[in-house]
């Protein structure tokens, strides 16, 4: 199916593969319910690198918006509490609980993470965001460790959700509910002997989760902390990933999302240049759909929104023609994050 | 027709990844499976996880092919966790659905669904054991196997077991459950990324918001709970509810363990089911099954990210340390590029034998005789300089690794691996003012411009920046040997 020569980008294709997912998916896709907001980050963002933002209809546009702040959980109306604010990733539990219960209706870091880079893309302007409340939510999850936890309601804590809880902070534009010292300790507590980023400490250091650690420290300010050592250990760590497209750990094999994780991170630490291009480019590309649209994590099996989407942010970042610019550290477009400013001065001049 | 089309495309695209895997992933210039022990002539085996974004679901296929000069036989197995039954009297409704969207369902969902999609024609096919093709069967989830077998006179067979659940009953169908009320999803008026789920999934997970609503903690919420993580092993509220009952209950939890067990068999890449896992064992405070049961999950996947989470941490909180370092050496003794056992020898060193000289230089031993069997081996390296963050005498001063390095270098070894091992030397001989014959700034250039034009050239643009610090510090050394030559050239 992929022609190893055919670097034409199936634009077209693409639109029609996200516009697809936004609307109805199978029921073999059951096993993806609890994370549906996902699916709307990763086909909002992608068609907003593809430059097709307007693809989606000023209907369509406000329906998704509604369906986000519907899942949006606000605080307990008896108490007041605060620690189950954010977004679910779906309406599977969006129902009234009583309070014996209640806390199992909580948001998710991961959901309340795509659900804001959703509405920043689609130029929401976040008015309906609660913002204190979604901030004590993040705090309510930080563990003793520095990790946080994605839910309240008995979830695993690790480097994944350090990285949505950053992500959160920084967009809301309030640090309160991020301890950025704890989270610092942690990431270097999981830097490996090999100077790659593990999910926790003294796990097998991995690109995604690299990624999440080093943009972490860049939306904290904190990147200048680490020591030459390490940031010279990391470059390496990193650039040896690359084999023709990128690899998630050594001897593993190539896959797409890693041009965006391993390359994200590169570009990070400004050595992304230092990689080459030609050869990933020809590798996301070998992975590219090109009759309906969507890209895989190898060549020739199935397509998934995760894959098209990561794989179109790391051509981008290697300055794709025709593809959006992105900013690596929150993986949305620049246009986007500037719209975010926007709205992050004008929330100034209000306080 | 169309079913079977899809069908077929995807069955034979699934076989493929498995042998396409060894030629696809060529490592360009330098081929590190030169020196290895070629297997997958005889015998290849792919499992693939397709799992959803943050890994919170996951769809898996397993395909496994056996050749030899005599027969061959091809398997594949792809789990969704989905209830096949539904797919029959579903499906159509689905089509309707589906039908402007024809082109989606075709590329995009079919590859996922068409396994599901076997189910009009393999409706009355009897429910066959998948227990005894792909090990535990636990769920009523549609396991659908294929295999086919051919003789060596070219005969061939081929089968289709589908797994359906036949005698499912409906929640709203049944007497005991007459007097809960089903709690419908409210997805709003105008809901996006519909999932339109089977009559069941909708069935489960009304009476499941129904008990959560009523805080009901009983023997059927239980069982209710079971089947709703069949359906979605990945819906964290079911699995954190179900340990509430559990809980409440005072349920004996071993038969618990050996559920999760088996989900953790079906799902392997599964946090929830790893998650439940841990919590059980700390409930119980016995990890006696841990290390068999993270075992299993190596065997089939050596670089499971979550069974090595699973079994660091029952390794660390139960002390149980005493045969890792055999198990290690096994799986390297396996596969002497498996990082994730590198890494575990590491985390058995740091935490248990410890850093002790002696320790150092037999593990320096250890590693130099394993980058000596598979010398572009990239694993084995970054180990070596791991164990190096211990000597004191850094990477620079041990003249084990010293030498042993010019040696291979010597012997032609152009590893990138190698070259760069050679060049961190030079780089800390230069730190530390120790410049050497072999040491130092020229050959630190020499390296880099090797690696750059011939060795590595994909990091070409790497290894010349790199270059840059070697280059300085040749100027600056030149400059203070003979202040003078620097002055006239300036």
């Amino acid at each position: 199916m992929s022609n190893q020569e055919n670097l034409e980008m199936a634009h077209r294709q693409h639109v029609k593969y996200f516009m697809r997912f936004l609307d109805i998916l199978p029921s073999s896709l059951s096993s993806h319910d609890t994370t549906r907001v996902t699916i709307a980050y990763f086909s909002v963002a992608g068609l907003d690198i593809l430059g097709s933002i307007t693809s989606i209809s000023l209907d369509l546009r406000s329906r998704i918006i509604e369906w986000l702040y519907q899942l949006q959980v606000h605080p307990d109306k008896e108490t007041g509490d605060m620690s189950m604010c954010g977004f679910q990733g779906s309406s599977t539990v969006n129902v009234e609980l009583d309070p014996a219960t209640a806390h199992f209706r909580c948001g998710h870091l991961a959901m309340t993470y795509t659900a804001l880079c959703s509405l920043i893309t689609l130029g929401d302007d976040l008015s309906r965001i609660n913002r204190k409340a979604l901030v004590q939510g993040v705090k309510a999850l930080q563990t003793e460790e520095g990790n946080f936890a994605a839910t309240l309601s008995g979830c695993e804590s690790d480097m994944r959700f350090v990285y949505c809880a950053a992500c959160i902070s920084y967009m809301l534009d309030d640090w309160s509910g991020f301890d950025k010292d704890k989270a610092f300790k942690y990431i270097v507590q999981s830097m490996g002997y090999d100077y790659g980023i593990a999910q926790c400490p003294e796990l097998e250091s991995h690109g995604g989760t690299t990624f999440c650690a080093l943009a972490t420290l860049k939306l904290t300010n904190q990147l200048d902390k680490l020591t030459e050592e390490q940031v010279e250990g990391l470059k390496r760590w990193l650039v040896f990933r690359q084999i023709d497209g990128f690899q998630g750990r050594p001897n593993k094999p190539v896959d797409t999302c890693y041009s965006f994780w391993v390359g994200a991170s590169l570009k990070m630490l400004n050595t992304l240049k230092l990689t080459n291009y030609g050869s990933n480019r020809r590798y996301v590309y070998e992975t590219q759909d090109t009759v309906v649209g969507g890209f895989s994590k190898w060549p020739d099996t199935c397509t998934d929104p995760m894959h098209t989407y990561l794989g179109l942010a790391g051509l981008s970042l290697i300055g794709e023609r025709g593809l959006s610019k992105i900013t690596p550290t929150l993986n949305i477009t620049k246009r986007a994050h500037e719209h975010l400013k926007s709205l992050h001065e004008k929330w100034a001049k209000e306080s | 027709m169309f079913l079977k089309v899809v069908l077929l495309a995807c069955v034979a695209s699934v076989c493929q990844a498995g042998g396409l895997l060894a030629p696809a992933y060529g490592y360009g210039a330098w081929n590190p499976y030169n020196n290895y022990p070629a297997q997958p002539a005889i015998a290849s085996q792919h499992s693939n996880i397709l799992r959803s974004p943050f890994n919170l679901g996951q769809i898996s296929t397993y395909s496994k092919a056996i050749d030899t000069p005599f027969s061959s036989v091809r398997k594949s197995d792809v789990r969704v966790s989905n209830p096949g039954v539904a797919i029959g009297g579903f499906a159509p409704a689905y089509h309707g659905l589906a039908a402007p969207l024809a082109p989606a369902y075709h590329g995009v969902a079919a590859p996922l669904v068409s396994h599901v999609g076997v189910s009009p024609y393999g409706a009355p096919v009897a429910k066959v054991a998948t227990g005894g093709l792909l090990g535990v069967a636990y769920s009523a989830a549609p396991a659908v196997s294929h295999m086919t077998y051919t003789n060596g006179l070219g005969l061939a067979y081929a089968c289709e077991f589908v797994d359906n659940d036949v005698a499912w009953v409906p929640y709203k169908q049944r007497p005991e459950w007459i007097d809960v009320t089903p709690v419908p999803e409210n997805d709003g008026p105008k809901p996006v990324v519909v999932i339109a789920h089977s009559e069941k999934f909708e069935d489960v997970y009304g009476y499941f918001r129904a008990v959560l609503k009523s805080n009901e903690k009983s023997e059927r919420a239980l069982q209710l709970t079971k089947d709703a993580v069949e359906l979605n092993p990945a819906n964290y509220t079911v699995w954190q509810y179900r340990r509430d009952i559990l809980k409440a209950l005072g349920t004996d939890l071993q038969p618990e363990l050996e559920y999760v067990e088996s989900v953790i068999t079906h799902s392997p890449k599964n946090y929830q089911v790893w998650h439940h896992r841990r919590v059980l064992v700390e409930w119980l405070q016995d990890p006696s099954e841990e290390l068999d049961l993270t075992a299993d999950a190596l065997i089939l996947d050596p670089k499971n990210y979550h069974a090595w989470q699973h079994r660091q941490w029952a390794i660390k909180t139960f002390g149980l340390y005493e045969h890792e370092m055999d198990f290690v050496d096994n799986l390297i003794n396996l596969d002497v590029r498996n990082n994730s056992a590198w890494n575990q020898r590491y985390f058995v060193m740091n935490n248990h034998l410890g850093w002790s000289d002696m320790n150092i230089q037999k593990e320096i031993c250890y590693t130099m005789e394993k980058i000596k069997f598979v010398k572009n081996n990239e694993s084995a390296w970054n180990y070596l300089r791991g164990l190096l963050l211990h000597d004191k005498r850094g990477l620079s001063g041990n003249c084990v690794v010293t030498g042993f390095c010019e040696e291979l270098y010597k012997n032609q070894c152009r590893s990138p691996f190698l070259l760069a091992f050679i060049l961190d030397i030079c780089d800390e001989a230069i730190k530390k003012e120790e410049i050497g014959v072999f040491h130092n700034p020229t050959r630190g250039v020499s390296l880099c411009e090797d690696l750059a034009t011939k060795y590595d050239k994909i990091r070409s643009k790497y290894w010349n920046y790199v270059c840059e610090k070697f280059r300085k510090a040749r100027d600056e050394l030149a400059a203070k040997e003979d202040p003078e030559k620097v002055e006239r050239t300036i």
